[in-house]
């Protein structure tokens, strides 16, 4: 992955760069890592995605802007997964299917936040995240289960 | 081959440079439901619905704001109102299906989040991003209130004149008029 300042990183930069995905510049994606991201996906702008591991970014995800990425082992983002803004995704994190990261929330590093869990605004998740459970907070509790 | 390839993505690049650039410019002020004298949206923005939002005058929306007004719930028509003389800092991220208005002489600082609504999750069939958005329910921001930098005013949510959110402050509760909340989620300490 080459270093790619304030336009849309190149999709021939990535392991694979799924069909009707979108980057909307302006981005940044920086690191030697191996990045794969899945169909469908897009992303807003103000974006800046640190890999020097391997990141993976399933199909169908949405993201709001200013998402965070940092990846020095391994990320993944898997199907379905939305987000706000302002969201923060960081190492040796999974976060499964289906999944929703709200407004300004952190997630890791080292953590999996399970399928279909939602992820309150502004919360700072340091531990994992039951399927289908809702988390609030600093540091995330779950309020829903 | 590989020139072809490249020419491709110049083609995508400036494709999507255009797209972004149509999406990030505000609306005129003919497009809003109202729009006061001298006041400005500072591009790059995002409007959507502009013919539901009110702007008083002299209203100062900076760089980033993202006025997302969208009919999503069946039978309501969103609407959102910003008071005289408000300052909206960078990066402003208001959520609106149902009705939220922000009073006169408010001052946000930057990365502020305001929203009336969540995204659904109670169908565990689906992915959240699939499902509807709740129901909403009316936030109100109090004339001459503050909210801080990256502070997150969530739905049904009344800031009281005068109120004044800390920095980071999640606010899932009303804030009587002259308090001072902070934290996540906020609690009161004046």
């Amino acid at each position: 992955v080459r270093l790619s300042l304030l336009r849309a990183p190149r999709p021939s930069s990535f392991t694979r760069f799924g069909r009707g995905t979108w980057l909307v510049p302006p981005c940044t994606v920086t690191g030697d890592g191996s990045i794969s991201i899945g169909d469908d996906v897009c992303v807003m702008e103000l974006a800046a995605i640190e890999c020097s591991g391997r990141l993976s970014i399933g199909d169908g995800c949405r993201f709001g802007r200013g998402l965070h990425v940092s990846c020095s082992t391994e990320v993944r983002i898997e199907d379905h997964v939305s987000g706000s803004d302002h969201v923060a995704v960081l190492d040796a994190t999974v976060v499964e299917a289906g999944a929703y990261l709200g407004y300004g929330s952190v997630v890791g590093p080292g953590v999996r936040v399970g399928r279909g869990a939602y992820v309150g605004e502004g919360a700072v998740v340091v531990d994992d995240v039951p399927a289908h459970t809702v988390v609030f907070g600093n540091p995330a509790v779950v309020v829903q289960a | 081959v590989n020139l072809r390839r490249r020419a491709a993505e110049l083609r995508r690049d400036v494709a999507l440079a255009r797209a972004t650039v149509r999406d990030l410019r505000p609306p005129p002020p003919s497009a809003f439901a109202s729009f006061g004298a001298r006041s400005w949206i500072v591009p790059p923005a995002r409007v959507s619905t502009p013919s539901s939002i009110h702007v008083g005058d002299d209203v100062v929306i900076l760089e980033h704001a993202w006025l997302s007004v969208v009919a999503a719930v069946d039978g309501i028509v969103p609407s959102l109102r910003i008071g005289d003389r408000t300052r909206i800092g960078r990066l402003a991220h208001i959520a609106c299906v149902g009705e939220i208005s922000i009073g006169a002489d408010v001052l946000t600082a930057e990365r502020v989040f305001i929203g009336d609504t969540y995204h659904g999750y109670e169908d565990r069939s689906l992915p959240i991003v699939q499902q509807p958005m709740a129901h909403p329910r009316p936030v109100r921001i109090g004339d001459g209130a503050f909210l801080g930098v990256g502070s997150i005013v969530l739905a049904g949510v009344t800031v009281g004149e005068g109120g004044y959110v800390g920095a980071g402050a999640v606010v899932v509760d009303d804030v009587p008029e002259h308090a001072v909340v902070v934290g996540n989620p906020a609690r009161r300490v004046r």
